[in-house]
């Protein structure tokens, strides 16, 4: 007599990759448009011409025209260069600030390590996004102010990830074993602790990135962000819902580019995340 | 009729490069009343038969063969029928104390449970049961303990309330995977022989898994030794004390340190446990075996009678005997 | 016991006192003049010395950071700028829709994440657990206005059965006011629910792995019983970690709504208040969204003492 119990594991395998390669592409994708619009875009994505307002896709303008006849396709395009553009600035400034104190806090220890950290917790009692408001708000509204402000709420989190991750690392043998042969703790840092958090920072600082977009997106919604003339994806979404009654279809273009633009980087973080460590690939 | 009878009994794990045999056709039968041991090294398959009999092998294993429990034959019951039996008619106990009880409900409790499940009692019925139990595990201020949680008592004050909960209902058959490995060695007598009493008071039969011999040959009235997934070799533990008569069972004794013993080197059985992906076709000690010839390879060996009662699965048992000098 | 839960408190007391500190110097100290601020760049150099005397600017960063303390302890929050009213009132009117807004939020995003997230561990790696992650993989990727944006279009401008924004007032009745949180808390709601859901399951599934569950199956739990019984409240540790943690990132997302909505609650008054630079007002609601969240935190960690015993042993 036999008995079959439970699912055989080996098609998981599939979907698990599915995610990593579909991710990588849409990423692929937002990046690509991103570059070729900076060289080239079907129509400009600043002209106005009202004559043509609200028209409906067609072969001149793909997506169709918003409420000052602006080439809709166009606008998407050069917004997806300034998502891009807010994603890597803002991610680098919390990683190079924010891995720089979390690897110091961990190196340190003692009084450094503990007042670093209760910085970092304490600004995570600041809704994150109320504080880019206010920074954007105070120091004047723009592209740059809110990449500044969304690239400070990096620094704790990043700080946070890696201040956790290296102290792991330190407390282990061969890391013992290169104090012994008398390292530095910044040589240490350097060179063993920092390749061995490497991963966990990349897989991070992908989801960051999507994040950051997001943000952004809140922030220009709102008016804080990239002024016009210079398309955002957020400001146009503002636009859009004014004209959600007569042309509702120029809400839902500027949301579907956020929406896989985000999807995109979260399922190639996932994606590595389950490539640099296989012990996780067994819990999924 | 015995309590237990588990024929052809094989088991496959469902990996990525196809099903995995880890037991292959083991059988054996279990009276009330005795105690059987299993023994083997990790990776022998004892603890994945452990499973099967209560029905808890992981998701993706398959089982073939035949358990009966009273005549009642478990491998084709619904899950359902199965959990009636679980924690009512057997019972099992694990190896780590520290991690198998719920950290957040009192153990007075989780003792209280299987009474809940199978005996319908109500609330403070089964509390009241549940200290009777912890005492009779023999807990001081099993009151106290009752109330207690499981990070607040120690490493052996645990075993013991797992060994309450696993009498709870009264079981025919408990399974003891490990028990006391994870103890230190004058805890581990203890459990011993607290186990050894209650299978006397109850006549319930009990099955201990476990790698260390001495705890076998302590307690157990019957001795199974696996290896590779077979058993290798079973008789009554006074029969193996005296004479082994399957090569790895002599080496298994023989890699014993001896107190006394001087300084003599450590006598290690050459080579590693199969790779089950890469099982061999033939008896799977072969590869390790100082007896083994080219026929051993060839096909699995049945299992031979060497006296009344006991069994080993060589063909090389001629050899054996003369190499072991009994 | 007790004094493990003074010193916690001291701890809460201590964090918001350094919030008011930072808020203060943030936007009282660092920005300079605030009296340029309130008013502009282009202000005329009369308006500005009023505005000075009427702020009390001419008194020193301490003395105005205490007077500021004393009259929020004493509920007394000052005069907006903008509005030329007590700002205590204002906030009041407000939080009449923030909170529920809040409240119906946190509620359907809780009940939402943990179902999901319980039957995806439960159903883990088949269809109905690869249907839930791929719809909350989704659902994190969306921004949360967007949502709402698609909310309205569909219930609003194709069935008309919600109102596309507004707020008629909790005089109106209970049916219009509801109704016209409805849409604002199922947008914040959602989105934030695809994040916790995802969280629950990684939860529920690293318990289910437990030794303690393997247990309690052995006693005859099925599967299900199990996972009741045994697993979810040791599942609620992570889950109540992060639906603290997200109670800041729900404050920050009924800004955006509100916006979205036309909502006058809190988020709404901050908001408009940062573009009409009225110091006063910022101040105060900063504040207060940052001690909400900071008592937030101390609630989740009293709330571990409930469940936790081994915590409770500690202490």
């Amino acid at each position: 007599m036999s008995v079959v119990v439970g699912e055989a594991p080996a098609r998981r395998r599939i979907f698990r990759h599915a995610g990593l390669i579909v991710g990588a592409a849409l990423t692929a994708l937002v990046v690509l448009v991103a570059i070729v619009s900076l060289v080239w875009t079907p129509q400009s994505a600043t002209a106005i011409d009202v004559a043509h307002k609200l028209a409906l896709p067609s072969a001149a303008h793909w997506l169709g025209t918003d409420h000052f006849g602006r080439d809709v396709a166009s606008m998407l395009m050069v917004g997806a260069q300034n998502s891009m553009m807010v994603g890597i600035v803002a991610v680098s400034i919390g990683v190079g600030i924010g891995v720089a104190c979390g690897l110091a806090a961990a190196a340190r220890g003692g009084w450094v390590e503990e007042a670093l950290m209760r910085l970092a917790d304490f600004t995570f009692a600041f809704p994150a996004v109320l504080s880019a408001i206010l920074i954007t708000a105070l120091l004047g509204p723009g592209a740059f102010n809110s990449i500044l402000a969304i690239g400070i709420f990096n620094v704790p989190a990043f700080a946070r990830l890696s201040r956790g991750a290296a102290r792991g690392i330190w407390v282990r043998d061969f890391i013992l074993a290169a104090r012994v042969a008398g390292k530095g703790r910044l040589r240490i840092t350097v060179e063993h602790v920092l390749p061995n958090i490497a991963s966990l920072l990349i897989v991070q600082a992908t989801i960051q990135f999507g994040v950051a977009i997001l943000a952004e997106a809140g922030l220009s919604y709102l008016g804080l962000g990239t002024q016009p003339p210079n398309p955002s994806w957020g400001r146009t979404l503002n636009e859009a819902q004014t004209f959600l009654f007569i042309a509702p279809r120029l809400a839902i273009y500027p949301g579907l580019a956020i929406v896989l633009a985000v999807l995109g980087l979260n399922l190639l973080g996932d994606g590595l995340r389950d490539v640099f460590d296989p012990r996780l690939i067994r819990r999924r | 009729m015995a309590l237990l009878e588990v024929a052809d009994l094989s088991m496959a794990l469902a990996t990525a490069r196809g099903p995995l045999e880890v037991v292959r056709r083991i059988g054996f039968t279990l009276d009330r009343g005795r105690i059987l041991g299993i023994v083997g090294e990790s990776g022998s398959g004892k603890t994945m038969t452990a499973l099967a009999l209560i029905g808890l092998l992981p998701d993706g294993a398959r089982a073939t063969g035949s358990i009966r429990l009273d005549g009642r034959e478990l491998l084709a019951l619904p899950e359902a029928a199965l959990c009636r039996l679980r924690g009512d008619r057997i019972a099992m106990i694990f190896q780590e104390p520290m991690t198998a009880l719920n950290p957040l409900q009192p153990i007075g409790r989780q003792v209280a449970e299987p009474l809940r499940l199978h005996r319908d009692m109500d609330g403070s019925a089964a509390q009241a049961e549940a200290v009777r139990l912890l005492d009779r595990v023999r807990l001081p201020e099993a009151a106290r303990i009752s109330a207690a949680f499981p990070h607040q008592l120690s490493g052996g004050q645990r075993q013991r309330a797992m060994i309450a909960m696993a009498l709870a209902c009264q079981p025919d058959l408990l399974v003891a995977d490990e028990p006391t490995t994870a103890l230190d060695v004058t805890l581990q007598a203890q459990i011993l022989d607290l186990l050894v009493e209650l299978v006397e008071e109850s006549g319930m039969a009990l099955i201990i898994v476990s790698h260390d011999l001495g705890v076998i040959a302590e307690t157990a009235d019957d001795v199974l030794v696996m290896y590779g997934g077979t058993v290798v070799e079973h008789a009554p533990v006074a029969a193996l004390l005296r004479h082994r008569a399957h090569p790895y069972t002599q080496g298994l004794f023989a890699a014993r340190p001896r107190l006394g013993g001087g300084a003599a080197p450590l006598q290690a059985i050459p080579g590693t446990v199969p790779d089950l992906a890469a099982l061999p076709s033939g008896c799977r000690f072969a590869d390790r075996c100082p007896l083994a010839i080219a026929a051993c390879n060839a096909a699995p060996p049945p299992m031979h009678e060497v006296a009344f009662g006991h069994g080993a699965a060589c063909i090389r048992l001629d050899a054996a005997r003369a190499g072991a000098g009994a | 016991m007790m004094v493990f839960l003074l010193k916690r408190f001291a701890g809460f007391l201590v964090t918001v006192l350094a919030a008011t500190l930072v808020v203060f110097v943030v936007l009282e100290v660092l920005p300079g003049d605030p009296a340029r601020v309130v008013l502009g760049v282009e202000a005329q150099p009369e308006s500005i010395k009023a505005l000075r005397a009427e702020f009390g600017l001419d008194r020193p960063a301490a003395m105005r950071y205490l007077a500021w303390v004393g009259g929020l302890v004493r509920g007394d929050l000052g005069l907006s700028y903008t509005y030329r009213v007590p700002v205590a009132e204002l906030v009041g009117e407000r939080l009449a829709v923030t909170v529920p807004l809040a409240l119906i939020s946190t509620c359907l995003s809780g009940i939402l994440a943990l179902a999901l997230g319980i039957y995806a561990a439960a159903h883990r790696g088949r269809p109905g657990d690869v249907g839930v992650m791929t719809v909350t993989q989704l659902g994190v990727a969306v921004p949360n206005f967007w949502f709402a944006i698609l909310l309205i279009l569909l219930f609003a401008v194709y069935l008309g059965w919600l109102p596309s924004g507004g707020f008629p007032g909790w005089r109106a009745g209970l049916g219009p006011a509801v109704k016209s949180l409805l849409l604002p808390s199922l947008s914040l709601a959602v989105v934030q629910a695809a994040v916790l859901a995802r969280i629950t399951r990684a939860a529920v599934i690293e318990i289910l792995g437990e030794d303690f569950v393997r247990t309690a199956r052995a006693k005859g739990n099925s599967r299900r019983r199990a996972l009741w019984r045994h697993v979810l409240r040791n599942a609620l540790i992570p889950v109540v970690t992060i639906m603290g943690l997200q109670f800041s990132a729900l404050l920050a997302g009924t800004i955006i709504v509100e916006n979205v909505f036309y909502l006058p609650g809190l988020g709404r008054l901050v908001f408009q208040a940062i573009t009409q630079h009225d110091l006063i007002v910022i101040k105060d609601v900063v504040l207060l969204l940052a001690v909400v969240v900071i008592a937030v935190n101390f609630a989740v960690d009293l709330l571990y003492l409930a469940i936790d015993p081994r915590l409770r042993s500690r202490a």
